[in-house]
């Protein structure tokens, strides 16, 4: 008897949990998004965005929509998955090696239209952030200005490609390195950030660079800021090392000099641009909205 | 079932990144535990010393009450992934971009945060003592130190053993939350590999049953070491040096 009780209290225990689970839970998204072909058609539909970015910035433009934020870029690919948001904000290279590694995903673009979308070329392009008043800032504009348009997407197409585990043969920006070296060029970046940097524990990639850092042995960064962050070295005639660092450590570790210039697929922001200074920009590219097919 | 597959497939890729990080997770949360427990006999053993009757010493004394009692409201009071940032980043920013070593940085923070606990469980501990323990002592002649040392702290500390076990518990837990300042502990290897697979609820659950082998064992060891330290259940008072009538047998349930 005593035992049939407990069982009994054990199960109404259970379904009471469920029950609580089922009615917290946020509801699945009901907006159908499938075909949407512009802004338009995501009306009421859920979409996130990294916090703290730009991109977030760009969400909050968009009318009608149930907007988020999470703090870790890669965790909105799973959040998409798992059909918990209809979509998220992202830039169109990424989208592009996406949607190539995950066939049931397509992007739409955020363009600056009618819905009241406002972006500058500041906003979409991403450049170098240096501490204020660094004497780097000069010497890197003269060596990205060097780097013409034709090889900054020919250079993203092979980013794009290696992301998906495609072979590369010779990247179109690059530099042998120099025989002798003098000084060490430290460069911040999350490594979180398919394809603009990424973190792989094989070092197989072509270009990969070894992580600095005590306890980051076995692991490497690539993608396109770490091939830009390797040209600029090599036309300096520095050593490159590269750190990995939260999104919202990059800003104090550049203030501090713990690190030389963050290369992390940053926008030069004017509130940003307030904190450190930027050079011009090493790509520009465009905000899409990556969606289920 | 491809799920079990992706699981497996986490152990067998990433088990070099999985073991370093269990290892400065386990690392980072012993010598912190360790060494806040020393903050916590200390701190405890100067904040229930009776206060000298001599003007100076008792002056000192106070402040140094004071000192701890700031030091305990503030590192209780505030989140551990706050201190880690503040110290890591003000250590930076004060020494012109210099940053403190990773793993000691991480093992400094949980040091001086679970200190402040261990020295509130060390004072519950001597206050919990029944008053005619000190009585005693002082009454057959020994100073204060002599009966902190020789008669309340034994039992001090097998009284906050299980409160000494939980903080370690939670320190193995809590050491995530040094990823912030890029700590290469368990938690940390989990985002590099998400990042990697995007099988962000595999790679969590493995860490998930990593985290928990790892408390689990520690708990069970450290309940071992409670009941070795309070002795057989089953023993015997001898009542006479000769006479065996008059030896008690205690047996103990349990």
């Amino acid at each position: 008897m005593r035992r049939k009780t407990k069982i009994v209290s054990v199960f109404l225990a259970a379904v009471l949990c469920m029950v609580l689970f089922a009615g917290c839970g946020g509801n699945a998204s009901t907006v159908d998004v499938k075909n949407a072909k512009s802004l338009a058609d995501l009306k009421g539909a859920k979409i996130a965005a990294q916090a703290g970015t730009f991109h977030a910035d760009a969400l909050a433009q968009i009318e009608d929509v149930q907007s988020s934020t999470l703090p870790e870029f890669s965790d909105l690919l799973t959040a998409l998955k798992s059909g918990s948001i209809d979509g998220y904000i992202a830039e169109e290279p990424t989208a592009v090696s996406v949607c190539k590694t995950n066939t049931e995903l397509d992007y739409i673009h955020l363009k600056n239209n009618d819905t009241g979308f406002t972006a500058t070329a500041a906003d979409v392009g991403i450049a170098v952030g240096l501490k204020k008043g660094s004497e780097l800032r000069e010497k890197i504009n003269a060596i990205l200005a060097a780097i013409t348009t034709e090889q900054r997407e020919q250079l993203m197409e092979q980013i794009v490609s290696l992301a998906a585990g495609e072979k590369v043969e010779a990247f179109a920006v690059s530099c042998a390195a120099p025989a002798t070296t003098e000084g060490v060029l430290k460069i911040g970046m999350e490594c979180a950030y398919e394809p603009y940097n990424w973190t792989d524990t094989t070092g197989d990639s072509l270009g990969a660079v070894p992580i600095s850092g005590e306890g980051k042995d076995g692991l490497y960064a690539n993608g396109y800021d770490v091939q830009i962050a390797q040209y600029v070295a090599n036309k300096l005639g520095m050593k490159l090392e590269v750190y990995q660092l939260e999104w919202d450590s990059l800003l104090p570790a550049v203030q501090s000099g713990t690190i030389d210039a963050v290369i992390a697929g940053m926008s030069p922001t004017a509130e940003r641009a307030k904190e450190i200074d930027f050079t011009d920009t090493y790509y520009e590219s465009n905000l899409v909205v990556i969606i289920r097919k | 079932m491809s799920f079990l597959n992706d699981v497996a497939q986490i152990f067998v890729k990433y088990y070099p990144q999985l073991l370093s990080g269990v290892g400065n997770t386990m690392l980072i949360a012993l010598v912190g535990t360790v060494a806040g427990l020393l903050i916590g006999l200390l701190t405890g053993m100067v904040r229930t010393a009776p206060l000298s009757k001599r003007a100076v010493p008792r002056v000192l004394h106070r402040i140094l009450n004071g000192i701890i009692a700031v030091y305990v409201e503030i590192f209780r009071g505030t989140p551990m992934m706050v201190q880690s940032m503040v110290i890591y980043w003000g250590y930076a920013f004060a020494t012109g971009g210099k940053t403190l070593p990773l793993i000691p940085s991480g093992i400094l923070i949980v040091s001086i945060n679970t200190g402040a606990y261990m020295a509130e469980i060390v004072r519950g501990g001597i206050i919990s003592i029944d008053r005619g323990q000190f009585e005693g002592a002082l009454s057959i002649g020994m100073s204060h130190a002599q009966t902190m040392v020789k008669v309340v702290l034994p039992q001090v500390m097998r009284n906050i053993l299980p409160s000494v076990s939980n903080e370690f518990v939670i320190n193995i837990k809590d050491t995530s939350v040094l990823n912030v300042i890029g700590v290469t502990e368990l938690y940390y290897f989990a985002g590099i590999i998400k990042r990697q697979n995007f099988q962000t609820f595999q790679t969590y659950l493995v860490v998930c049953v990593l985290y928990f082998i790892l408390t689990f064992t520690v708990t069970r060891i450290l309940r071992y070491i409670e009941k070795r330290l309070d002795g057989k259940n089953s023993y015997t008072i001898f009542g006479s040096q000769s006479a065996s009538a008059a030896e008690i047998h205690v047996q103990r349930e349990g």
